[in-house]
């Protein structure tokens, strides 16, 4: 009988499902990956030490590029640290503006996360549905600080400037006639926040869309149900956090339970998965995107709140009225947090 | 601001009740709870915090090493090196940072959390390669993040910004050379000069 050893085999730094420069020792029983040695430091940058050379002003730029797919949510953490150790206040309408904008990052972040997710998978049509609706969310970034990604808009005490009152619009040109140039303008006819709420108003047809590709998707489920299961103990134990923990059933959010910004204005719900596999992640998160409406449109508390047309139509669909979601009524995550539910969810805690 | 549940005093109190004789050191400021123990302590102290009913740290959120040697433009006359852990507490929401110095500057030697907290062990390697901080009973402490053969630790504070070697593709040699650096270290932080008048704003 012939002796079988497990296959080592080298993945990266460069390979296309490694996005960006990661490489990983495998060690494989047939398809069957037995342990991984990641490598990590392909992309490492040493931030710190070159924050140690700079003004605050001066490092913030750098903080995009920490993660380059939540780049303001990365700015907003290095305020608030600043602020923090200078006991700055930073005024309302700031603290709400950066709430909406780490919350468009969220949604930056989900759908590249769901879209490269599913070309891995084998769905390279999700791809291109998330980017068209990732070109949306940098429109709403240039507007307001002049850059698609690495925007630079979060500054210790507020942003770098208000919202504007007026969105750039297309010209006409060789390829593009006077018409079809309207048709592009559109919905940029307003200010920037006429687009956002444009955007908030189409995207639940979009995600449907999404949900119709993946969700109930045999292939999908094949692929992701079962795979990649971690237990709640050994997700705290590794240090797991946002979607990743609550993919486990761990009752856990920052902006729940340590409110910063204005997150405590705002009622939003938060889904929560149940078994912790790779399936259940997904579920979560494509959740949190379907909640993002929810959390633009959020229903402000306090009468100071300045954006009457953002939150004018500010019903938003909660977890218990599911009949509001075609196509992810039947299978979702356990629950979802509606507010109440998630004090409950504390008290026993 | 951010606020937190629990009250940071009451923290405070339990920490220390926790501990005991174990903590150097109690303080409050921001907010935060800070405690320092020694490095005798340190496996002994993590492991209360774990498991004490009013602490249940059960994630370790960062470790990260300190390097003291410039710290208040040379004030500083206690020990060079300190890891800093953040512990967070998802069951009780509170949370807490260690610091413990490294009791040797030649040979900054501290036992591993790793058997507490599994996030520990890559933190543990990050603090190794870029501050040269070894720590007993690890394991697999391989450099983590800087390039494969690098020498030196890149955060300490004596080592410069622009590092010692840089690397290139050598087209007659048809591979990669690493050579000293050629770039000049330079200030970057302006120097304003406004002119009287400046913008024709005043």
């Amino acid at each position: 009988m012939a002796e079988i050893k497990n296959y080592t085999l080298n993945l990266g730094p460069q390979h296309p499902a490694a996005h960006g420069v990661l490489r990983l020792v495998l060690e494989l029983d047939g398809e069957v990956v037995q342990r991984a040695d990641p490598h990590i430091g392909l992309l490492h940058r040493a931030t710190e030490k070159l924050a140690e050379h700079k003004t605050y002003i001066q490092s913030l730029p750098y903080m995009d590029r920490l993660d380059y797919v939540s780049m303001m949510c990365n700015e907003h953490a290095y305020c608030l640290a600043i602020e923090k150790l200078l006991g700055i206040e930073v005024p309302l309408r700031a603290q709400y503006i950066r709430v909406m904008f780490s919350e468009i990052t969220r949604l930056l972040n989900h759908l590249m996360w769901l879209g490269s997710h599913g070309n891995d998978c084998g769905s390279s049509t999700i791809l291109i549905y998330t980017f068209r609706e990732r070109e949306d969310l940098f429109v709403m970034y240039e507007a307001v600080s002049g850059a698609r990604m690495h925007a630079a808009y979060f500054r210790p005490g507020g942003v770098y400037r208000d919202l504007p009152d007026s969105m750039p619009q297309y010209q006409e040109s060789r390829i593009r006639s006077a018409k079809a140039v309207q048709e592009r303008n559109a919905n940029r006819q307003g200010s920037l926040l006429d687009f956002i709420e444009d955007f908030t108003r189409r995207f639940p047809g979009y995600v449907d869309e999404y949900e119709t590709l993946l969700t109930d998707n045999r292939i999908w489920k094949q692929r992701t149900v079962g795979i990649g299961v971690v237990t709640p103990e050994r997700a705290l134990n590794l240090g797991m956090t946002g979607p990743i923990l609550r993919g486990s059933g761990v009752p856990w959010d920052l902006r729940k339970t340590q409110p910063h910004e204005a997150y405590d204005r705002m009622a939003f719900d938060i889904p929560l998965g149940k078994t912790g596999h790779c399936y259940h992640r997904h579920l979560v998160r494509a959740q949190v995107v379907r909640f993002f409406f929810t959390s633009t449109r959020r229903r402000p508390r306090s009468p100071l709140f300045p954006y009457t047309t953002l939150f004018r139509s500010c019903v938003s669909p909660t977890a218990s009225s599911s009949s509001a979601w075609p196509g992810c009524v039947r299978i979702r995550a356990r629950s979802s947090w509606t507010t109440t539910r998630w004090r409950r969810l504390r008290a026993n805690a | 601001m951010t606020s937190v549940a629990i009250r940071p005093e009451e923290l405070r109190e339990n920490v220390a009740q926790a501990l005991g004789a174990l903590a150097r050191s109690v303080t409050l400021a921001r907010g935060e709870v800070t405690v320092v123990v020694a490095a005798a302590d340190y496996l002994q102290a993590m492991q209360a915090l774990r498991d004490a009913p009013a602490c249940r740290f059960e994630q370790l959120i960062d470790l990260c090493g300190v390097d003291y040697s410039a710290y208040g433009d040379g004030a500083w006359e206690g020990l060079r090196y300190a890891v800093v852990v953040h512990l967070l507490s998802v069951g009780l929401n509170q949370r807490v940072r260690v610091r413990v110095f490294c009791p040797q500057d030649d040979m900054p030697v501290l036992p591993s959390v790793g058997g507490l907290w599994a996030s520990a062990l890559w933190f543990e390697r990050e603090a190794f390669d870029l501050y040269g901080i070894v720590f007993d009973g690890h394991g697999d402490l391989r450099r983590i993040l800087t390039d494969y053969g690098f020498i030196g630790h890149p955060f300490r504070k004596d080592f410069p910004l622009s590092g010692h070697v840089e690397m290139r593709y050598d087209q007659e040699q048809r591979r990669v050379v690493y050579e000293p650096v050629s770039i000049e270290p330079r200030e970057i932080t302006p120097r304003i000069i406004r002119e009287e008048n400046y913008g024709g704003l005043h």
